[in-house]
């Protein structure tokens, strides 16, 4: 799955189809096809463009949690480097300056 | 006011007086060897099954009969099991001016009837349910549909003035009036039955977000739900907050709408087709020893 920057704000694209908001191409029914076709349990790759805001990660688990998918692995790319990492989280906690570290 | 508290969750006996058997409408609710039963087919048969069964150890708390595999079902299992299931948290009865009432724990019973539904179909994506077409997402229908048999339907007014289902967003929206249920402040912990919603913006109408009912919550904190997903109704443990995912839970209140101070407070009187009147651990010891005085 990727999420990248359009002109309009963010797009998304699953198994290489462009979600929409129609019914049958809206993002939450693409993940769904994309579960019936691969299986619940299958490995999700989530390409963030790093011009996208960050809370399009949250969107997207939200959405992935919906159909349900569960294994979701975010990476932020670059197209002009050709790179990529992943991205993790530790769980949510209370805002603070002094956040307990690992 | 004199109140006995009757019930604990997982306590059926029931140990006190004739007289105070009396329901509403001057109903005598049965007797049957020293037991109290409003319902009365309950309780005889149950009896019946007693005295033929007498090398089971009737005089055992529940909590021993469930770890000796009473309640089991299948091979093996009691004759009376299929008598005795249906009057596990029924709710918790108190005894109130002469009157047996049943307190319902609201919460509770939407998620009974939440995880009732597990495993369904009935609300996948490609199915029609009620007035969802096929090929909608049906989770705030799924909410509905629980909360509306639990006893707790939930309705907000639409832009055309009708009332009718909230959507997930709405559910998610503190601003969006859904009668009877409001809004948990912030930090205060949800609990079983309450709905929990998150928006999905720019979703669209078809997926404006999603919504379900907590099932419980962990000794962490951790909220689990179960919700209607594309194919199947199940567990799903996405409705806790993140940094930029908000969820807002609501609680069922009680209709308000009959202005019934005993319906607000999720009271009623007793119903003989509501079984046997449980009682505490101390009432099951003997009887006379848990008449705690004071409101509630």
């Amino acid at each position: 799955m990727e999420v990248f920057k359009t002109p309009h704000g963010v797009g998304y694209r699953v198994d290489s189809q462009r979600a929409d908001l129609t019914p049958g191409a809206n993002l939450l029914r693409l993940l769904a096809l994309a579960r019936e076709k691969h299986g619940a349990t299958a490995p999700v790759m989530v390409l963030l463009d790093p011009r996208v805001p960050i809370e399009q990660i949250d969107y997207v688990d939200g959405v992935a949690a919906k159909v349900p998918l569960g294994n979701l692995h975010y990476f932020e790319f670059s197209r002009d480097t050709q790179k990529m990492a992943e991205i993790e989280f530790g769980p949510t906690i209370p805002y603070s300056k002094n956040p307990p570290l690992n | 006011m004199k109140v006995i508290v009757a019930a604990e969750e997982t306590h059926w006996l029931c140990v006190c007086s004739r007289e105070e058997a009396i329901c509403e409408k001057g109903t005598i609710v049965p007797w049957i060897n020293g037991r109290f039963y409003p319902n009365p087919l309950f309780g005889r048969a149950l009896e019946r099954a007693r005295m033929a069964d007498a090398s089971q150890v009737w005089s055992e708390e529940l909590p021993e009969l469930e770890r000796q595999g009473f309640l089991r079902q299948g091979p093996g299992a009691s004759p009376t099991h299929d008598l005795i299931s249906p009057q596990i948290n029924a709710g918790h009865w108190v005894t109130i001016d002469h009157r047996h009432v049943l307190i319902h724990d609201a919460g509770e019973r939407i998620a009974r009837t939440a995880n009732k539904c597990e495993g369904s179909t009935d609300w996948a994506y490609s199915n029609r349910k009620g007035n969802f077409p096929p090929n909608t997402d049906k989770c705030n229908k799924y909410v509905y549909d629980v909360t509306k048999e639990a006893g707790a339907e939930a309705l907000t007014k639409g832009s055309n003035g009708k009332m009718r289902p909230p959507l997930a967003a709405e559910w998610a929206d503190p601003n969006v009036s859904v009668p009877n249920w409001r809004v948990l402040k912030p930090g205060e912990k949800p609990q079983p039955g309450d709905v929990a919603a998150y928006k999905l913006p720019g979703g669209g109408i078809f997926d404006s977000g999603h919504s379900g009912i907590v099932t419980f919550v962990d000794s962490n904190g951790m909220v689990h739900s179960i919700a209607a997903h594309a194919d199947v109704v199940g567990p799903d443990d996405k409705f806790n907050s993140t940094t930029d995912r908000h969820v807002t839970y609501r609680r069922f209140t009680g209709d308000g709408a009959n202005g019934d101070a005993k319906q607000k407070q999720g009271l009623r009187f007793a119903d003989p087709s509501d079984g046997i009147l449980p009682l505490t651990s101390a009432q099951n010891r003997g009887p006379g020893r848990t008449d705690h005085r004071g409101g509630f």
